[in-house]
């Protein structure tokens, strides 16, 4: 069974947990758990699993704070963000931080875990939610001064944002825009680094404008 | 003499400016005293020594009685000490004080700083204009005072004019600045209360987040094949998550987003779908905006009827001066050059609408492959 994914759930919802744990045990190979963040960042050291399944919320710091910890001394382990929240915010952050996707706790399981394995392979993946909340913090074309190119998407990467906000698979989405799968899998990564890197004044004021409260 | 007013709170700046005049009352008494006692021992009397003696010494105790009563009252009744009656009594008592250098034909205007003390009483309690006019009188009696002493009339006048309409000029300058410290703080004040609010409103909203948010996400996922529990839990989750975005209490929309959101909470709950709402951008709901949201509304519950699908996907963009609306979902489609008549509604209230609006509309369909309407009003991207 070792070609199954390594997962670690972190997630201070002890009914979560459970639930992740009886939904996906025999999908992947869950290694752990931790209800907090210092004994995640602790733990995921320990065992360095591929794949990180990370709530956004969490006392102490945040997922966040266990994405920085970690990318420090484990940058091969690989975050997938969950969360129950409609706040943009908090989910760009933690994306900015470094998750390689994000999808709501609402997901289904076959898609959960297909998302868990695509981020193994190291890609991106991106749920209609949060391909929204991009365009959302990409949205209007101001120029901006420095002109760098991460921060502002690409015709064909809006369109792609556009696509996976509508619920279109990547495939489906290839087949819209005629390209391969392989491109949009291109898109997408381009559009997380830049989501990453954007030092764009439109992304910060977007993201207080959406605070909580 | 009452207590009137009493009831309501004595200002602290008032306070505070009364016992400035207080003290200049009692600096002018204390001069008053040494004052007399000298022209009493050092003077030749000009008038019958005993009608002098009786005179001064009258002075004196009338002076300081008056005196100890003022600073009593300024501390226990200090409202009494702008009441009509008292400031009557005073003027009188200080113009009859100024006349006394006269009646006795000393060369000293031993009253000195004493009557004067009666018009900084009036500028303090009350407006420049009765200020000036209490001067006005103090001035003339001190004038009248000064008759056979070496002080010059025209100075004690100037000195008597001049120095309560300073006075209350100043008091006013010092009353304007209170006022306005005041206001700042009970604005600072208005600004940490509300604040503690909020603060205790982001605390409460986070342990709903953390313990009722996730409960109901696990319910969604759980019991799948109960319908009407997951229905519940997602209306539960939508309500509870409109109050913990300070969402519209009343359920007013008043922008496009809010609109489109509950035109897909409406669907949901009807329906019996989730509607996967994206918004980029946003815009203030005019009607041509409200029409929008209209026929993206027929449009999802077109989806939910028809379509036989549990999601629907909605991505709303807004520019300036544009707004775009994309409702899709992957369910049975239909051929649009076929559209059965028990359908044909969907043209009129779909396409007709957006028509109407000046907009642009388009169905895509096909069978067995989804239906994306395709809508939007305003200049393209």
């Amino acid at each position: 069974m070792t070609d199954l994914v390594r997962v670690f759930v972190v997630d201070d919802h002890h009914l979560f947990r459970v639930g992740v744990r009886s939904e996906l045990h025999e999908a992947v190979d869950l290694v752990g758990e931790a209800s907090e963040v210092e004994a995640a960042i602790e733990m995921i050291r320990e065992r360095t699993p591929d794949v990180v399944l990370l709530d956004v919320h969490m006392p102490g710091g945040g997922g966040r704070a266990v994405i920085e910890a970690v990318a420090a001394t484990n940058p091969e382990v690989r975050f997938l963000a969950l969360s129950v929240s409609d706040s943009p915010e908090d989910v760009i952050a933690v994306v900015r931080a470094g998750a390689r996707g994000y999808v709501t706790k609402t997901v289904e399981t076959e898609e959960l875990i297909a998302a868990i394995r695509a981020v193994a392979e190291g890609e991106a993946v991106f749920s209609p939610r949060l391909a929204g909340f991009v365009l959302d913090a990409f949205a209007g074309s101001i120029p901006v001064d420095d002109d760098a190119e991460f921060n502002q998407l690409t015709p064909r990467e809006r369109e792609t944002m556009r696509l996976i906000a509508l619920g279109h698979s990547y495939k489906e989405t290839s087949q819209r825009l005629a390209i391969s799968v392989k491109t949009v899998e291109r898109h997408v990564s381009a559009v997380l680094r830049k989501l990453q890197l954007s030092n764009r004044h439109e992304l910060a004021r977007w993201a207080a404008d959406h605070r909580i409260v | 003499m009452t207590a009137t007013g009493n009831l309501q709170r004595f200002p602290p700046i008032e306070a505070t400016l009364l016992r400035i005049v207080v003290v200049f009352r009692v600096i002018g008494a204390l001069w008053l005293v040494t004052l007399a006692v000298l022209v009493l021992m050092t003077e030749e009397p000009q008038i019958d020594s005993q009608t002098r003696t009786s005179l001064i010494l009258g002075t004196i105790a009338l002076a300081v009685s008056w005196t100890v009563i003022t600073v009593v009252l300024a501390r226990r009744r200090p409202k009494v000490l702008g009441s009509p009656l008292f400031l009557v009594v005073d003027l009188v008592l200080a113009t009859a004080t100024a006349l006394v250098p006269t009646l006795v034909r000393t060369e000293s205007f031993f009253v000195g700083g004493y009557p004067i003390s009666s018009a900084f009483l009036v500028a303090a309690t009350k407006g420049t204009t009765a200020t000036v006019l209490v001067a006005l009188l103090v001035a003339g009696s001190s004038a009248a005072g000064v008759r056979y002493a070496s002080a010059r009339a025209a100075e004690v006048i100037a000195i008597n004019l001049l120095a309560p309409v300073v006075l209350a000029w100043g008091f006013g300058v010092i009353r304007r600045h209170d006022e306005r410290r005041r206001r700042a703080e009970e604005a600072l004040a208005e600004e940490r209360d509300k604040r503690t609010r909020a603060d205790e409103r982001a605390e409460m909203a986070a342990h709903l987040h953390d313990s009722v948010l996730q409960t109901l996400a696990l319910i969604q996922r759980r019991v799948p094949e109960n319908r009407a529990v997951v229905r519940l839990a997602r209306r539960q989750e939508r309500e509870l998550r409109v109050w913990l975005n300070g969402g519209p209490a009343l359920g007013i929309a008043t922008s496009l987003n809010s609109a489109l959101t509950r035109a897909a909470d409406e669907v949901e709950d009807k329906h019996d779908v989730l509607v996967e709402l994206s918004t980029a951008g946003d815009a203030p709901l005019d009607d041509r905006v409200g029409g929008l949201v209209l026929a993206a509304r027929e449009a999802m519950a077109n989806a939910a009827r028809f379509a036989g699908v549990d999601r629907i996907f909605v991505l709303s963009e807004a520019g300036d001066d544009w707004v775009r609306l994309v409702v899709r979902d992957r369910g049975a489609g239909f051929d649009p050059a076929v559209v059965p008549d028990d359908r044909r509604g969907i043209r009129e209230s779909i396409v007709g609408r957006i028509e109407r609006l000046g907009g642009a509309a388009s169905i895509h369909s096909a069978p067995g492959e989804g239906t994306e309407v395709d809508l939007q009003i305003g200049a393209a991207e």
